[in-house]
Formats: structure tokens, C-alpha cells, sequence
């Protein structure tokens, strides 16, 4: 079809209660409008989620904006807030693939406000306007997954001594022990029971153990085993009732499983943790910003200018084009826990050589945004060796600046309300882009 | 069968927006055009004179104005003839035709072509989904008061099964203690009569420890002399009321004879008014100090009913002992309305002195054992007034009882920095957070007697009126109505929708078998943006996978990221 | 549903309750009643529902806009299949025959009939005298749903150019008013409150309203002031010079037997809430405060006001005793000093006086001996209330009525 504009047209999500009525009294009254206004009527801007503007700017949208009510006036507790938060984070996420952020444009008005809607349209129709093409979505990859990601430096044998030691500690309460046994195929997962058995206990090269965790102790938690996943080694730990359970794991394991119980999956007291410390070659090799048990600290953000939105686009085509769509980085991904997934949804994530990975990766960063322990699962399962933890440091860097970081006690993901100063009250507003002026 | 019926508006449309190019640009639609689609009869003759008649299943999308112009008319008459999810709106006059009057035909066309598509997209993954949720018919009514009385006696009037909780052994709350109740000087009593409890289940001496969610109901522990008993409930009313604040040791209370509470002189005044002996008598020469313990940094809100209780017994002891000397010493008197100016006039008429004090700690009461005088502060040419006095009377401020914090707490309800319970002001002042919960009476603020009945039948309605919307299909649920609901199947049970409601609206045991509930005022989505598992749905409005289908509906051939 | 203004008695149910007046207390009193199985034909003298609050920019004490809430009202009502809501209708009078109540209802139907009007704009191209509105002017955002032209009938030479334009033939500039006699089982008044006319001449010498631009009731400045407001600094009506000190008069017409002898109760907190909100606007504003009594009850208003002056509201217990155009320019304001005792004149660019708010009268609420009639009454008209208590006592009269009507075998509820 003949695009409306060079640029691609305008999505835009308006609150049905405000803005809504404002954008539609611009047209009753003829204002001028930038032509190819896709209005989408929303019961309310805090229903607008990540995965909607996603999808819009890969089907063609040059810029999405969302428009809701007065912060301070939203019918709905203050949802427009929830909004703000959510989009801004997505708002980093974008700009780290290289798409501009001021291309999502998030905005509060009101119905008597026709004049102001239309002003703003025409200035973000001209800032859509002004800005270089973005990126060109990545071609799908195809032929085979490459070998195997290599799995690190393995154990040394005193690491394996020394976790062996205290794994017997355990079992010799009564207890069992979730860890990895050394066999000529390589580490497996394994439950021990018995002392003697705990000669191939190892610490092992890394593990996406917080996966299989989740699942038994999610078991434990309903009180029978759900899915196929494990189904053998799941079975086994069901059939041990109410022994005891320690998971040997590592610091981003042990994290992923805290995030599980903020997830509501299992009880917190059911989680019981063997630490495996890592080496210093270990640590080497991962990506993972909080190697350290209690370790805290995010990387420092990069420094980043208009210049490097174009590298920063090039440099993930690049990586998206070698993306072979097998979804391995979502399965192996411990928070991702939802019994059918909604990336499946053709309509969003086309498969085959039509389908782009770009919005895939994106909705999926963000679904995870509140919950990724950055354990790097991802990038360890990912055949063509992704840098996909770039991505989820980029959304958890931007729910920083919201005051929010996985791992604390958290009275709602993503939701801005206890981000922002309770303080703020009602704004004194105006149609004015709210994120991209940054 | 995708069917557009394209409403040419009387030239309005067609003018600009040519029929024949639409047909060209949706070649897969069949396009129907047709004038004043907005007006049921003729809507109806236009789907009548077809030849070839719309098979039922058709999908049809009615291209036309904005919902906010006549827009939405037209959806509701073609939901006459079709089922709810198979029609939808396609605004193409206020987004379309007259904002790009100017521009090319083309894009414009094109432009109204791919709203067009978008609709029938949303259609595409649009159904009738519902669910029946499994609730509990009754009403339940915290606190008997005159708040909790008018409700509990309103709902069993309209026909609902309503439980009222009291604490104490009998109901009435402020009209057991209150003689005369302002502005009309009726008879407590006489109130309480025009409260029946008929068809009321009454728990009296019964206390409401907890209620909590639980699948699709309120659970209601609720504890008397024989222990706790569980019970279930549709809709919750809380009418728990509120306490008055003590002097505690203010201008002499409690160390000098004759300094007493505002409530202690009504008790007096009723018993003098009834003909009864009491123990004390009338004072002679009395001083009342208004905002003891009120409107300061501790208890920075004004309690409302204390100038008009003031000036009520001021005008009382007026009548029983017209010699007496009444001053009212207040920072303001806070009398709005007709009723209440015309009786702050009437007192001032009956003699009753009223004197303005910026700051109440400036007041001196001085005696020795018993009250002999008041020493007011100085007035701005430097002179002091002391004024003789044998009582003080000080108006204290009412405050929440410890059972709303409570309710607050189980109930997930939103309370102020006082601790009085919140509505949603200023509409919806009555209803709270927590689904199927309505506030009354003096819990929300203090409230004259005739306040708290109002709120309580109005808040009776709502109950009411609730209950009955609950039991409705999805699809005739109104657009404010009740309930979002999450999809089984699909859920996770992580709590990202719960937490993106107040806290305290849903709870996390039951979110994995049973519809969440929303609360009436929130129904903002925010439940099925933040679902990473597309579970959670919010009938009546479009649901993610619609918009997710709808802006899938145009890809740009090159498809490329902006 | 919105009627037809040719309403018959025929198609009126025996049981329908007819609520006069179209503003919060009426819109929630004809909805609860309509939830309960009751009909109810609701008469507003407008042309939109909504009463005065859809004329309110924003609502104390949660700041919230007054628009969304009382506009998903409205839209309620015109959507409730058994509430028919009668517009441009004034109850004139009301007689019993001691089982049914008749209402005498005038319907001045307007020259465009929004249930025809396409709002395509034919009209206006074609008029030369510019006679036709997008929306009422006294508002900036036209709140009737459907959308729909009007004529000024002030400026309209009745040429009927616009009636031969229009493609929907909605113009008929010789429309007669509609009298009905309508039988109804019972009434609520929710008549509201108006502002004080600008002919009232005691009013307009002593306060100055409507003598002098920069003299603004209280709705009046709500419009002026508020966030559809085509100005980002505010400037006097009078000349455009830039304000720079606003003041608040309270009880101007009110707690006064010349005036109204009772306190409008609302008008404290509205006046609190346009001084917070010209203060968040334009922070350099002076802006006082003149007040008899101070009167903030009910929820979260004490805070309000607290919030209020430590933004710098300046707040003086004084009444004063004269506003008029001062001679060195902007507006004189005489009072007493509560500090001194002693007169103070003072000048500003901007001068709101608040309080005369006068309960709308109740037409046959009583009989001829003057004795009232045992009819409902709601929201102002009854006793002053702001915005949450008009909802609260539309609700609650509807449930006494409710009860009064109630047959238990209709399961009402």
C-alpha cells in the first residue's frame, strides 16, 4: 500500500477518557493534522504496553506516541503513571538497538485540549521528519544453529572439594541436594541423597540450574509436577515428599530463584541455597555484572551520543541477522514462567524468513525487564552466541532511574507510582513530549 | 465475510472520500454504502433492503465518525442485529476525512483504507469470552451507626440479604448517646425508629475481625461470645463510624472540676431535657473552646460536626437556663449550608457570644479545684479579657476507630494520613479500592447524623446495584461496571496484574484459578499491559491481542523500522 | 437516551420518576434510580447534561479534572436504555392529583436538531453573520453528545442560507417552544445553583461583578483561568497587561441578609483551589485571599488549605467593603486591616468574587397555599454541597424513592 507519509505513519494511543476526545475534537474542528494518524482508542494509557509499541514500530510506524490524562486527573489510580514508567524504560531499550527514543512519544492532555493535540502532532510529525532513517530490520537467518556454545572454564577439583564438603553436611541432616554430577557425557542434573553418591557432585562448568530449580520447587509448591520439562528428574524430586531440598547453584542462579519467589512461584522458606562460588576464571568468561555473592553495582552505563545510535543499529542488525528464531534464550531463561507464552503469537513474532527477530528480542527483554536476575541463561543457550545480556542491562539500567531494581521487595514491576516521589501530585500539564527530551 | 458499511454521512463523507476508491483500496471487503447509519430505524431499513441479505457470522465494521459524535450511536444499532464482537467502529471522519482535507486523495484513501483494516484485524481476534464467577449474594454491613443502620435498612427495603455487624450489644452507635441531633433538633430516638431493621440479619455484640478476598467473595470472620465464624459475602459496606479524641489534660481537663468534654455536656443537657436528677447541674456561666486537639500539626483536619454540635448545646442550655452566659471561643465557625448559618444566627441572637481566637494555645483556664475563670489572649490594641466562668466545655475532634484500620488493612483499602478511609472523591466518594466495598458515615469523615444516613442509603444502592452487575453477562456489563478476569489457562500466577492494582484488591492464592477481580474504579488495563502471559483480560475494551492484530493489519511492504 | 423534544404521556411508564435538573446530584439520582428498575425522565435546561461542575476546570480536593467524571455521567445517562433525558427543558410547574404528579415541561427546542445535525460545517460556510457556534460560549469544550451547531440568535438575521445548506435539513430557525403535560409517579429536584445574573444591581455596586472586566464571579474565572486557557501568561480582560496580583473575595453576596443569608459552603475550598492553581501555573502570582470564615470540612480539605498557604497563598480574615476600578489602574480593593482595625485600600489586576450562589428555585415543589410538596430534593438546591456530596445525595434520594416505590415482587434490586 502507498505509505500516507515518506516517514511511515504515526500510532497513536489515546486515553478514551481525554485525549481521545481531544484528538477527535481536532478533527471536528479541522485542525491542521500531519496526515497518516493511525488514532488507536485505549481504555486507559496504562493499558498500553511495551509489546504494543513494539509491534508498531515494526509494522512500519515511524513513531508511536501514547496520550493519556493529566498526571494527576487519570479516572483510573494514576495508571498513566504505571505508563510513564513502563515506556521509559522501553524507551532505553530502544535507543540501545539503535532506534532513536524520541520516536515514542508519551504525552497527557485532556479533551478540552484539540489546539494543543494537533501542535503536538505537527511538531512530532516534524521531529519524525528530521531524524535519519533507523534501522533496517535484519533479514532471518537460515541453515543451522552453530555448534554448541562453548560452556567455560570447568571446576577446579578443590572447588568441587570444598562444595562436595558441605553438600554431605546436608544430606547427612536427612536433606537432598539439587546439583550437577560429573559423568562421561558431561555435568547432568542430579538429585543426591546419599553421602557416597556425592563423590561426582561438581561445581561444574556454568549451569542454567535456576530453570530447573524453579520447576521443582514450583512442583513442591502446587503439589504435583506440571509441564514436560524435566519430567524424569522432576518425578524423582516429587517422590522425595517433604524431604528437605538444597539447590547447589551459583550467585545469578541464586538470584534468578529470589526472583521466583518475588514471582509468587514457590514460598520463599522452601528456597535453600548451596553456594557455588565462582573462579576467577569463571568470572572471566561470564558477562555477569554481580559475580560476587552479595554483589551489587551495574556496570556504568556507556556513554552514548546521537553519532552512536547508528553504530549501535548497524552493530545489532548485525547480531538480529544471525538470529536463527529458535527461541532457546526464552527457554532457558528462569524468570520466563508463563505456561504459554504470548511471543508464540504469530501476529506478533512472524516466523520463517518473513519474520524479523528485532521485535522478539525487544518484547521479550521487556517482559522479563522486572524479573531478569541478568544471569546471562540467555546468552549461554543462544547457538549463534547473541550478546543478549546487553539488552537485559539496558532495560535494567532504565528501571534504575525509575528507582526499582529486580531482587528488591517489590509492591509492583514496572509500575511507577512508588518510583516517582510520592510527592509529585497533580503536574501542571502540557502536551509536550515526556520522554524523548531527556 | 468482511463487511464495511461505509457511511456516506449525507455527502459529508463520500465528498472527500470517494466510495468507489475505498472498494478499489479494500478489494477483499464488501463495502456497503449507506446514509445516516447513526439512526436505529434507518440502520435497520439499510442491512433490510440488501439484496443479497449479511450471513450472521459476517464480520462487520461500520466505517463512519468518531465514537465521540455519532460514532458509537451507530455501533449500538448494529449490535442490535449482530452479536457484540463482531462489529466494530472505524473512525474515519475525525481521524481521516477532515484532518487531511488537504491532502492528497490518495493518502487519504489509503489512510482510511488501513484504519478500515485495522478494525476488522481487531475483529478477527475479537470474541465473546465471559465468566461466571462464583459470588455470594448478601450484603454486608460493618457497624451499626445510623450510617450502618440506613444502608443495612435500605438494602433489605430493595430486596438484598444483608448481615449488620454491630459491636456493642445494641445498634444505634451516636443515636444511643446523642439527645437532640442539628440542625432540626430532632430527637435522637425518633431517628433511630425511621431506621427499621426489618428483613435485617442482626449480629449484635458481634465483631468484624477480618475480611479477606476469596474467590470472587468477601470472607468475613466475624467473632461474638461463641467464638469466630467465617462467613461469605458479595458486596461489603463499611459503616465502622468514628471515636471522639479526649481532651487529655487540655485547659485543666481531668485536674480541674468543671472542665468537660462536648459529649459530657450532652449527656448532660439530655438528661436535664428528659426531666431526669442528674448529679451536676446547668452551668451558669460557661466557655466553650472549640478545636482542642484539632486542625494542628498532630490532627491537621477539621472535624466538621463539632461548631454545629457546639452551637447546637449552646442554644439548648439557652433554652433550658435562659440566664446563662454561653461563649464560644473558636478559630472559625465552621457552619456551611442554609441550615446550619441559620442556626449559628439563631444562637447569636439568643445571646450566645461567639469570639474569634487565632491560636487556641494562647487560651488560659484558671481556677483553683474548680473553674473559675478563662483568660483569652491579647487583643491587638494590648487589652486582655478574662472572662468568668464555673464551665469549659471542649470540643474535641473525632478520629478512626481502631476496626477501620483494620478493615483498611485486610481489605486492601486506601486510608488518609489520619487514618479515615478513602473513596474515590469526588465522584465516587463512596467507593473504595477494594472490589464490591462501599464507605459510609464517619469511617470516610466525621459526618452529621444526616450525612451518615444519606451515605449510607447511597451507599446501599451502590451495593445493590453492584450485586446485580456482577450476575450480568460480560458483554452487558456497562463500560464502568465490574470485573477483569484472567484467563486460566494462560496464567502464570506471577502477580504482575495484582500489583499493578492496589495492593490488597486481589490476592495471589486465588489468581491462578479464579477470576481476578477488578476494582470498579481502576478497570484501566494496566492489568493486561503489564501480563507478560497475556492472561489477563479487561472485557469491553480492546484487549492487547486485538491492538496487537490491529497494528499488524498494514505492514508496510518494505517493513522497515521507521 | 436522549429524547425526542415531542415527548407524549403515552410513551411515558405510570412508574416513571422525573428528575429536574441535569447535574451531578440529577445525573446520579436518574442513574441509581434507572439501576433499580425505576424509569426516569430527566429534564435539563441545557443543552448538555452535566449542570455546572462540566463548566469546572478542575475539582478540589484531589485536583482532578472536573471534565472526565461528569462527562462518563453524562454519557451514562444518554446510554441507559430506561433514563430519557430531556434537554432545552424547563419544569415550569407541577400539580397532583394526589396518586400521580403532572409536570408542565417547556421545551424551547433549538434552531439546529442535534439529533439530525451532521456537524459538517455547511452551515457556517454559508452565513454571513457568523451566527453559528461550534459550542457554547461560555464553555471551552462542548460537552453534548452528539456534537452539534448551534445558532447565536443574537447575531442571526433569520436569511435561512444555512437552513438551505444543510444536507440533514436540521435547521429550522422558527422553531416554537413545546409545551408538555407529562404524568410522572414521582419528582427529585436537583435544580442546582446559579450565579448571580449580571443585571443584579446590589450586587454588581457593592462588589463590582460584571461592572468591570477585571471582575470575575467565580465560574466565570474557572473558564478564564483553566487549562484550555489560550494563554500561557494571564492578562487582564481590561487592557492585556500581564497579571501580577489576583484577589479572592469571599462571601461577596453571601452570609449577608442583604444578599443571601446563608454561607454557600463551597466557595472557600473553590477559591483555595483556583489560587493553588494560578500559584502552580504562574508561581510569581500574588494572590490573596480575603475571608470571613475559613470553612474546609470534609475529607482532606484542612490539608488542602494548609497546602494552600504554605505555597504562598496569602490568606486576610477581612470582608471587604468595596471593590471598584481604581484611578491609578487595575482594581481597588477597600478593607479592614484584621492586624491594625485600621482601612486599607489595595490594587489589583484581577478580582474574583465568590459566594453568591443562589439555590435554584423548585418549580412546584409547593402548592398553592405555599405549603411544600412531600417531593425529593438533592444536591444544592437543597442544601449547599460541592461536588461529592451532590453525588452522594443524587444516590440517596434515589434510594428513598427507591424504597417508596419498591413492590417486592418487581425485585428491584
Amino acid at each position: 500500500m502507498t505509505q500516507a507519509s515518506s516517514q511511515g505513519y504515526i500510532c497513536a494511543f489515546a486515553c478514551r477518557w481525554c485525549s481521545l476526545l481531544g484528538a477527535e475534537r481536532a478533527g471536528r474542528d479541522r485542525l491542521e493534522l500531519p496526515a497518516g494518524i493511525r488514532l488507536i482508542p485505549v481504555s486507559c494509557a496504562g493499558s498500553v504496553s511495551a509489546d504494543h509499541v513494539i509491534q508498531a514500530l515494526t509494522n512500519g510506524a515511524a513513531g508511536v506516541a501514547v496520550l493519556g490524562c493529566h498526571l494527576g486527573g487519570c479516572r483510573h489510580n494514576d495508571a498513566n503513571r504505571d505508563a510513564h514508567a513502563r515506556l521509559d524504560a522501553l524507551g532505553a531499550l530502544l535507543e540501545t538497538v539503535g532506534i532513536d527514543r524520541r520516536r515514542l512519544l508519551v504525552s497527557w492532555g485532556t479533551a478540552h485540549e484539540a489546539e494543543q493535540y494537533a501542535k503536538l502532532m505537527r511538531d512530532f510529525a516534524a521531529l519524525l521528519g528530521s531524524l535519519p532513517p533507523g534501522l533496517e530490520p535484519a533479514p532471518a537467518a537460515d541453515g543451522t544453529p552453530e555448534k554448541n556454545p562453548p560452556a567455560g572454564p570447568d571446576s577446579a577439583p578443590e572447588e568441587d572439594a570444598a562444595l562436595r564438603d558441605q553438600a554431605a553436611e546436608a544430606v547427612r541432616d536427612g536433606g537432598a541436594v539439587l546439583g550437577l554430577r560429573r559423568t562421561d557425557m558431561g555435568v547432568v542434573p542430579a538429585l543426591f541423597r546419599a553421602e557416597e553418591e556425592l563423590t561426582d557432585l561438581t561445581a561444574g562448568p556454568k549451569w542454567p540450574m535456576a530453570k530447573l530449580a524453579g520447576l521443582l520447587l514450583r512442583d513442591r509448591a502446587l503439589g504435583e509436577v506440571q509441564g514436560v520439562e524435566f519430567r524424569a528428574l522432576r518425578e524423582e524430586a516429587a517422590a522425595l515428599g517433604d524431604v528437605p531440598l538444597r539447590v547447589a547453584c551459583r550467585a545469578c542462579d541464586a538470584r534468578a530463584l529470589r526472583e521466583l519467589v518475588a514471582l509468587r512461584q514457590f514460598p520463599e522458606e522452601t528456597l535453600s541455597i548451596l553456594p557455588v562460588p565462582c573462579s576467577d576464571a569463571r568470572k572471566e568468561a561470564c558477562d555477569c555484572p554481580r559475580p560476587q555473592w552479595p554483589g551489587e553495582e551495574l556496570p556504568p552505563e556507556p556513554e552514548t551520543s546521537g553519532d552512536d545510535l547508528a553504530a549501535k543499529a548497524e552493530f545489532w542488525r548485525e547480531q538480529f541477522s544471525r538470529c536463527v528464531q529458535c527461541h532457546w534464550c526464552r527457554e532457558a531463561c528462569p524468570v520466563c514462567v508463563c505456561p504459554s507464552c504470548s511471543l508464540d503469537n504469530p501476529s506478533l513474532t512472524p516466523l520463517g524468513p518473513q519474520g524479523s527477530p528485532l521485535g522478539y528480542h525487544l518484547s521479550r527483554a521487556m517482559h522479563v525487564a522486572d524479573a531478569c536476575a541478568l544471569c546471562g541463561a540467555c546468552q549461554d543457550a543462544c547457538p549463534r552466541h547473541l550478546p543478549l545480556l546487553k539488552l537485559h542491562q539496558a532495560a535494567a539500567r532504565a528501571l534504575r532511574t525509575w528507582r526499582y531494581a529486580s531482587g528488591e521487595k517489590r509492591l509492583s514491576p514496572l509500575r511507577a507510582e512508588r518510583c516517582i516521589a510520592a510527592a509529585s501530585g497533580p503536574a501542571v500539564p502540557q502536551w509536550k513530549h515526556n520522554l524523548g527530551g531527556k | 465475510m468482511k463487511v464495511c458499511l461505509f457511511c456516506a454521512c449525507m455527502g459529508t463523507l463520500s465528498s472527500t472520500l470517494p466510495e468507489a476508491a475505498l472498494r478499489e483500496a479494500l478489494p477483499d471487503v464488501r463495502l456497503i454504502a449507506a446514509d445516516r447509519l447513526c439512526d436505529a430505524a434507518s440502520c435497520r431499513k439499510v442491512l433490510e433492503s440488501l439484496s443479497d441479505p449479511l450471513p450472521p457470522h459476517a464480520r462487520v465494521v461500520v466505517a463512519a465518525c468518531s465514537r465521540g459524535a455519532r460514532g458509537a450511536q451507530a455501533l449500538a444499532c448494529l449490535k442490535e442485529t449482530f452479536p457484540l464482537f463482531a462489529v466494530d467502529l472505524a473512525d474515519i471522519r475525525e481521524a481521516c476525512a477532515w484532518p487531511s482535507a488537504g491532502a492528497d486523495q490518495r493518502e487519504r484513501v489509503a489512510q482510511a483504507a488501513a484504519l478500515i483494516r485495522m478494525a476488522f484485524a481487531r475483529l478477527e481476534r475479537s470474541r465473546a469470552e465471559r465468566v461466571e464467577p462464583e459470588s455470594a449474594d448478601g450484603a454486608l454491613v460493618i457497624g451499626g451507626g445510623p450510617a450502618g443502620m440506613a444502608a443495612a435498612s435500605t438494602l433489605a427495603g430493595l430486596g438484598v440479604p444483608v448481615t449488620l455487624a454491630e459491636r456493642r450489644p445494641a445498634p444505634g452507635g451516636m443515636l444511643n448517646q446523642l439527645g437532640r441531633l442539628f440542625p432540626r433538633m430532632e430527637n435522637a430516638a425518633d431517628v433511630k425508629a425511621s431506621l427499621p431493621l426489618d428483613g435485617v440479619e442482626l449480629l449484635a455484640g458481634s465483631d468484624v475481625i477480618a475480611v479477606r478476598r476469596e474467590n470472587g467473595a468477601w470472607l468475613a470472620e466475624i467473632r461474638d461470645a461463641k467464638g469466630v465464624t467465617p462467613r461469605r459475602f458479595g458486596a461489603v459496606i463499611v459503616a465502622v463510624g468514628a471515636q471522639p479524641v479526649l481532651p487529655g489534660g487540655k485547659f485543666g481537663s481531668g485536674s480541674l472540676k468543671g472542665v468537660i468534654s462536648q459529649m459530657e455536656l450532652d449527656t448532660l443537657l439530655s438528661a436535664v431535657e428528659r426531666g431526669a436528677k442528674t448529679p451536676d447541674k446547668l452551668p451558669s456561666r460557661a466557655v466553650f473552646i472549640q478545636c482542642v486537639n484539632a486542625r494542628d500539626d498532630a490532627a491537621p483536619y477539621c472535624s466538621n460536626v463539632c461548631c454545629p454540635t457546639a452551637v447546637k448545646n449552646a442554644l439548648r442550655l439557652k433554652a433550658l437556663s435562659p440566664d446563662a452566659s454561653v461563649t464560644v471561643l473558636n478559630r472559625q465557625m465552621v457552619m456551611p449550608g442554609v441550615a446550619l448559618e441559620a442556626m449559628y444566627r439563631n444562637a447569636m441572637r439568643e445571646g450566645v457570644r461567639f469570639l474569634h481566637v487565632d491560636d487556641m494555645n494562647d487560651v488560659r483556664v484558671e481556677g483553683d479545684g474548680t473553674v473559675q475563670a478563662v483568660r483569652l489572649p491579647a487583643s491587638p490594641d494590648g487589652a486582655i479579657e478574662t472572662l468568668d466562668a464555673d464551665c469549659v466545655v471542649c470540643s474535641t475532634p473525632l478520629r478512626p476507630t481502631p476496626a477501620a484500620a483494620r478493615l483498611a488493612e485486610s481489605m486492601g483499602l486506601r486510608a488518609d494520613g489520619m487514618g479515615f478511609l478513602l473513596g474515590h472523591e469526588p465522584a465516587h466518594p463512596l467507593e473504595s479500592d477494594g472490589e464490591g466495598t462501599f464507605l459510609c458515615g464517619s469511617a470516610r469523615w466525621p459526618a452529621f447524623v444526616r450525612q451518615a444516613e444519606d451515605q449510607g442509603r447511597a451507599a446501599a444502592v451502590m451495593a445493590a446495584r453492584y450485586l446485580r452487575e456482577r450476575r450480568m453477562p460480560m458483554d452487558e456489563i456497562p463500560e464502568d461496571g465490574p470485573a477483569a478476569f484472567i484467563r486460566e489457562a494462560r496464567c502464570s500466577g506471577c502477580g504482575r496484574c495484582v500489583d499493578a492494582w492496589a495492593p490488597g484488591a486481589c490476592h495471589t492464592a486465588e489468581l491462578r484459578n479464579s477470576p481476578l477481580d477488578a476494582q470498579p474504579r481502576r478497570r484501566c488495563g494496566s492489568c493486561a499491559a503489564v501480563c507478560p502471559c497475556g492472561a489477563a483480560v479487561l472485557p469491553g475494551a480492546p484487549s492487547p491481542r486485538e491492538i496487537m492484530a490491529a497494528l499488524g493489519a498494514n505492514p508496510s511492504p518494505q517493513r522497515r523500522l521507521a | 437516551m436522549l429524547s425526542s423534544p415531542h415527548l407524549s404521556p403515552e410513551q411515558l411508564s405510570p412508574r416513571t420518576v422525573l428528575v429536574v435538573g441535569g447535574g451531578v446530584a440529577g445525573m446520579q439520582a436518574a442513574l441509581s434510580l434507572a439501576a433499580l428498575g425505576t424509569p426516569v425522565l430527566l429534564a435539563e435546561r441545557n443543552a448538555h447534561l452535566g449542570g455546572q461542575v462540566m463548566r469546572l476546570d478542575k475539582v478540589y480536593p484531589t485536583d482532578h479534572c472536573a471534565f472526565c467524571p461528569t462527562w462518563s455521567m453524562a454519557k451514562a445517562c444518554y446510554d441507559a436504555p430506561n433514563v430519557r433525558v430531556l434537554l432545552h427543558a424547563d419544569v415550569t410547574g407541577l400539580s397532583t392529583d394526589g396518586e400521580r404528579a403532572f409536570a408542565a415541561i417547556e421545551v424551547r427546542p433549538p434552531a439546529i436538531d442535534p439529533s439530525a445535525c451532521l456537524f459538517c460545517g455547511k452551515c457556517e460556510s454559508v452565513c454571513g453573520k457568523k451566527a453559528l457556534l461550534r459550542r457554547d460560549p461560555r464553555m471551552t469544550w462542548d460537552p453534548a453528545l452528539p456534537p452539534s451547531v448551534r445558532v447565536d440568535e443574537t447575531r442571526c438575521d433569520g436569511c435561512g442560507a444555512c437552513v438551505r445548506a444543510c444536507p440533514a435539513q436540521a435547521i429550522d430557525l422558527r422553531r416554537e417552544p413545546i409545551s408538555l403535560t407529562l404524568p410522572v409517579a414521582d419528582v427529585v429536584y436537583a435544580t442546582g445553583f446559579e450565579e448571580p445574573a449580571p443585571g443584579d444591581p446590589g450586587y454588581a455596586e457593592e462588589f463590582g461583578a460584571h461592572t468591570h472586566p477585571d471582575v470575575f464571579t467565580a465560574m466565570e474565572f474557572e473558564a478564564w483561568h483553566g487549562e484550555s486557557r489560550a494563554q500561557d501568561v494571564l492578562r487582564t480582560r481590561s487592557d492585556g497587561r500581564p497579571v501580577r496580583r489576583v484577589a479572592f473575595v469571599q462571601c461577596a453576596g453571601a452570609r449577608d441578609a442583604r444578599h443571601l443569608s446563608y454561607c454557600a459552603a463551597v466557595c472557600c475550598m473553590h477559591a483555595m483551589k483556583q489560587a493553588r492553581w494560578l500559584k502552580r501555573r504562574q508561581p510569581e502570582l500574588e494572590v490573596t485571599l480575603f475571608y470571613t470564615d475559613l470553612r474546609a470540612p470534609g475529607a482532606q480539605q484542612e490539608t488542602y488549605m494548609r497546602a494552600g498557604q504554605r505555597e504562598g497563598v496569602r490568606l486576610v480574615r477581612s470582608r471587604p467593603g468595596l471593590i471598584k476600578e481604581s484611578p491609578l489602574g487595575g482594581v481597588g480593593v477597600r478593607y479592614e486591616d484584621p492586624a491594625t482595625g485600621k482601612g486599607v485600600g489595595e490594587r489589583f489586576d484581577a478580582v474574583v468574587v465568590n459566594g453568591g450562589l443562589a439555590q435554584c428555585r423548585l418549580p412546584g415543589a409547593s402548592d398553592e397555599t405555599g405549603s411544600p410538596r412531600p417531593f425529593a430534593r438533592c444536591g444544592f438546591c437543597d442544601e449547599p454541597v460541592d461536588v461529592a456530596g451532590a453525588a452522594i445525595q443524587g444516590v440517596a434520594a434515589a434510594a428513598k424513592l427507591a424504597l417508596k416505590h419498591h413492590r417486592p415482587e418487581g425485585g428491584a434490586a
